[in-house]
């Protein structure tokens, strides 16, 4: 039995050998030569491939950056009006830290008195370095300001903070850094979590998979990768997100290839740009420069140790590690590379211990970067007259805008307090803010939902204006001063108006007639019977050339209805023309953007400064009175009461027929601003512009603008009593009597007298 | 055995032969350095006239802050930056927009530019702005017969 049984086993031994000896000299056969030459020509030929690809890919790489905008920088000098909470809340946007420290971004506060380090910024016009600097306030304005060893300072610039971006279309968006930018303990973090053999290897570290297998093994599940820096950037850069053996394969080859072509230092460069760290209001964030800005608000070079920790940390599943959904695992994970740092000895013990107690020190949460999307629509509109949508979406284009984020806020205050108000749940808002001497635009909303993109009602509304409208025709009017003044008695009486066979009879909202009638007061009572006369005595061509010469530039119907403005304007188109009244006459086109810089910070395009002719100065002072009178004794006094006393604006209400649109349009030394409150399907709102859009624009106006509309003279012009009731001069002690300007030559005549 | 030799060899003489081109770098553009601040001696050809400021066209606060933008605008004018000079007026446009010297200053610069209309224009804003300021009106009265 033992013999048979060695003889089997002597015979399996024997044909072991055979196949063998079989499977060699087939091994030799000029087939299979010929086979292993083909199978290695193929190798070469996808390596060829691969190394093809990774070369012209790598050099060509152009990451699509996007146009970032920003709002206007806040200039600081003496005299300012500025409060020093709003101050610091200006601080907080730019991501300032409030702190005993002096690096850049960072401020200390003592009452009123401020102690700043500022960043320093590349403007159009210069550089702006970084400063130390004192700042203090004394009420709402600065009353001091200092360099740190208290030499003057006249004018100090912050930097501009960033309000939105326009993206490409697959909506990466990242902010560049070089390696020398990144601060070298973050890249130390980085490779200690990631790669700690970065600069050993060559692309792939076998090690590093034996190890992660065992770990993978040893636990059930995959809990730590094997791929270098390489790989990972490899994937992100030129493979799919599919989990095969074959992509692996394809991953290491290429990885080697790449590190065969380029130095650590480029691929880690590359890496720090490329890595995917959070989705943002539907945008990916890549990279850890704009990472650095969405999580903590503040650049990259600012950032502590533990915040460092944070945006490694987050590498690992930018959604399940997001650290204001998930602050737990958030911390959890930052807490367990703090540790790792320690056993490296990147981080002594003691010092982890003290940054592991630190909290997540996160910013503002990234929505309010870019939470003013009618205002950011405004500025794309306005550079697609100069850029093509690649420019604006692919070359890293800074916009620099003038957008106020102080007024912002308190635009949308004013519109949430009012719409709350009103309840009525259908009711829609459009703002508009202008300075009422250079046209920039301050602040804008397109809707009640400042938040959402969409229907940007403050551009594309076209509804009927009712009385704000009506400056005008008393403009077309007082550029004639030998016929007309404010104090020239119009008659208030019913009237009939025949255009093209038909008639025509408009009635005050009233349904009052009230006689002859001062244009002063016609136009602060906002009466359509005495305007309809004025305008039909001017001819409506008058009137339409005075509203075209105030910068409305769509053909007008020239229909009678115009002179109380059955005429539909959008807001935008509003604003417009009371720039042209608020400017003192010149027609200054409305704009949003000062200038335009290229990536590397080269001035590209300047938006100037411009002005148009408009209209005799003297007479847009006179139409300018009468705004006034409307918001004193007219249809705005509700503006006089809530207003605080001698803060004089200037101002018009506007009511479409049966209450379906609710305007206010006014001005004071710093600020126009126009107000609609209306339905979106044109239904009655049951307000007028003093009951809807008026208290919003006063709300507005009470909170953010600080300088009183000035009794400007203007030469030329000159001050009269009159009476209110008669138009005939009157003593100043006359109770119906009024101060009222004319322009020399136009001034009533006769005997001063009182009317009873 | 040569032959299996060959099988392994070729695909590493070609990977070592892409080694030639290690030194490429990614294309990541540094940002540049483009404008520079230069220092102008004051007074000289080029210089923008700059009437004193006088009580009544000064608004509230940013006087010194004006002065300083209307002087580095006219450094800026004498070494031909007039775009420069044009941000830097605008600049105190912003600031202090109901003053005339910064109108008066921008109607100078855009003159330089070729833009004897704008120039005009901020003239005649200029001088609607001044009241009683004899050397203002002056100064613009001169500059305006220059033009001619």
């Amino acid at each position: 039995m033992n013999k048979v049984s060695k003889q089997i086993k002597t015979q399996k031994k024997v044909k072991r050998r055979g196949f063998l000896r079989r499977a060699i000299s087939l091994l030799f056969t000029p087939l299979l030569i010929k086979f292993s030459i083909v199978v290695s020509l193929l190798l070469a030929a996808y390596l060829a491939y691969l190394d093809a690809t990774i070369t012209s890919g790598f050099d060509n790489k152009q990451w699509q950056l996007p146009a970032r905008v920003y709002a206007r920088p806040l200039e600081l000098y003496e005299g300012l009006l500025i409060s020093a909470s709003e101050f610091e809340q200006e601080l907080t946007d730019l991501g300032y830290e409030r702190t005993n420290s002096a690096r850049p971004g960072s401020y200390m506060r003592q009452g009123n008195n401020f102690t700043m380090s500022t960043r320093g910024h590349r403007f159009w016009d210069g550089v702006e370095s970084p400063l130390r600097a004192k700042v203090s306030f004394s009420g709402r304005r600065l009353s001091q300001l200092r360099q740190i060893d208290n030499r003057s300072l006249a004018l100090l610039r912050l930097e501009p903070m960033e309000i939105g971006a326009i993206y490409p279309q697959h909506n990466e968006d990242r902010i560049m850094v070089t390696i020398n930018q990144a601060p070298p303990m973050l890249i130390a973090i980085l490779l200690a979590v990631e790669d700690h053999r970065f600069y050993t290897h060559r692309g792939v570290s076998p090690v590093s998979i034996i190890r992660a297998a065992i770990q993978n093994f040893k636990s059930g599940a995959i809990v730590q990768g094997g791929s270098t820096i390489t790989q990972q950037l490899v994937k992100n850069y030129y493979l799919t997100l599919e989990q095969s053996i074959g992509r692996k394969i394809k991953e290491a080859l290429m990885a080697l290839l790449l590190e065969l072509h380029y130095d650590k230092e480029a691929i880690l460069e590359a890496y720090i740009n490329e890595v995917y760290l959070a989705q943002s209001d539907g945008h990916a964030i890549h990279g850890f420069g704009l990472a650095s800005q969405h999580y903590f608000n503040k650049p990259l070079k600012e950032l502590s140790v533990d915040q460092m920790a944070l945006l490694v940390a987050v590498i690992r599943g930018p959604n399940y590690y997001n650290p204001w959904r998930h602050p737990e695992r958030a911390l959890a994970r930052r807490n367990r590379i703090l540790d790792l740092l320690g056993k490296q000895h990147l981080l002594t013990l003691d010092d982890v211990s003290w940054v592991k107690s630190q909290p997540l020190h996160l910013g503002k949460s990234s929505q309010s970067h870019y939470a003013f999307p009618a205002y950011i629509d405004l500025v794309k509109r306005q550079l697609r007259q100069v850029y093509s949508q690649n420019d604006l979406t692919s070359n890293g284009l800074k916009i620099y805008t003038s957008f106020n984020p102080r007024i912002q806020r308190s635009v949308e205050h004013a519109v949430t307090l009012g719409v709350n108000q009103l309840a009525d749940d259908q009711l829609q808002a459009a703002v508009i803010v202008t300075q009422p001497k250079t046209a920039e635009v301050l602040a804008l909303i397109g809707g009640k939902k400042f938040r959402y993109s969409g229907f940007n009602r403050a551009l594309d509304a076209n509804r009927s204006v009712g009385s704000t409208i009506k400056p005008f025709i008393y403009l077309a009017a007082l550029e004639q001063p030998s016929k007309y003044s404010l104090a020239t008695l119009i008659d208030d009486k019913e009237i009939t108006i025949e255009h093209n066979n038909s008639f025509w009879s408009p009635r005050n909202y009233d349904r009052q007639d009230h006689g002859q009638v001062p244009m002063i007061t016609a136009l602060a009572k906002s009466y359509n019977q005495a305007t309809v006369r004025l305008g039909d005595q001017l001819g409506i061509e008058t009137v339409v050339d005075t509203l075209q010469r105030s910068g409305f530039d769509r053909t007008i119907n020239p229909v009678p209805s115009l002179f109380i403005g059955t005429t539909q304007l959008s807001p935008w188109e509003l604003i417009g023309l009371y720039q042209t009244v608020a400017s003192g006459g010149y027609h200054v086109p409305l704009k949003a953007i000062r200038a335009v810089l290229d990536k590397d910070n080269q001035p590209l395009e300047r938006f100037q400064f411009e002005l148009q002719s408009g209209f005799d100065p003297k007479a847009v002072a006179l139409v300018t009175r009468g705004l006034v009178h409307v918001t004193e004794q007219g249809s705005a006094r509700f503006a006089k009461k809530r207003l605080p006393q001698g803060f004089t604006v200037a101002g018009k209400t506007g009511t479409s027929g049966e209450l379906r649109d609710s305007w206010f349009a006014g001005f004071s030394g710093d600020m126009l601003a126009v107000v609609w409150l209306g339905h979106d399907d044109n239904s009655p709102t049951q307000l007028t512009g003093a009951s809807g859009a008026l208290p919003i624009w006063t709300t507005l106006f009470k909170s953010a603008s600080r300088k009183s509309l000035s009794a400007h003279q203007v030469r030329g012009l000159n001050l009269h009593w009159v009476d209110l009731k008669t138009g005939q001069p009157a003593a100043s002690f006359c109770s119906t009597a009024i101060e009222l300007p004319f322009i020399v030559g136009s001034e009533p005549t006769g005997e001063k007298s009182c009317s009873l | 055995m040569l032959k299996r030799y060959l099988v392994i060899v070729v695909p590493f003489i070609f990977l070592y032969g892409c080694v030639n081109n290690i030194a490429r770098q990614p294309a990541i553009t540094l940002p540049a350095n483009p404008i520079t601040d230069t220092e102008a001696p004051a007074a000289q050809e080029g210089a923008i006239l700059l009437p004193s400021r006088t009580s009544h066209n000064i608004s509230a606060g940013g006087n010194d802050a004006v002065d300083q933008l209307l002087m580095s605008a006219s450094e800026a004018s004498i070494n031909q930056q007039l775009a420069r000079a044009s941000a830097l007026i605008e600049r105190a446009v912003r600031l202090s927009p109901q003053d005339p010297r910064v109108y008066f200053s921008l109607a100078q610069v855009r003159f330089k530019e070729n833009r004897s209309d704008q120039a005009y224009l901020l003239l005649k804003k200029s001088q609607s702005l001044v009241i009683n300021d004899l050397q203002m009106l002056d100064a613009i009265k001169k500059f305006r017969a220059s033009m001619k």
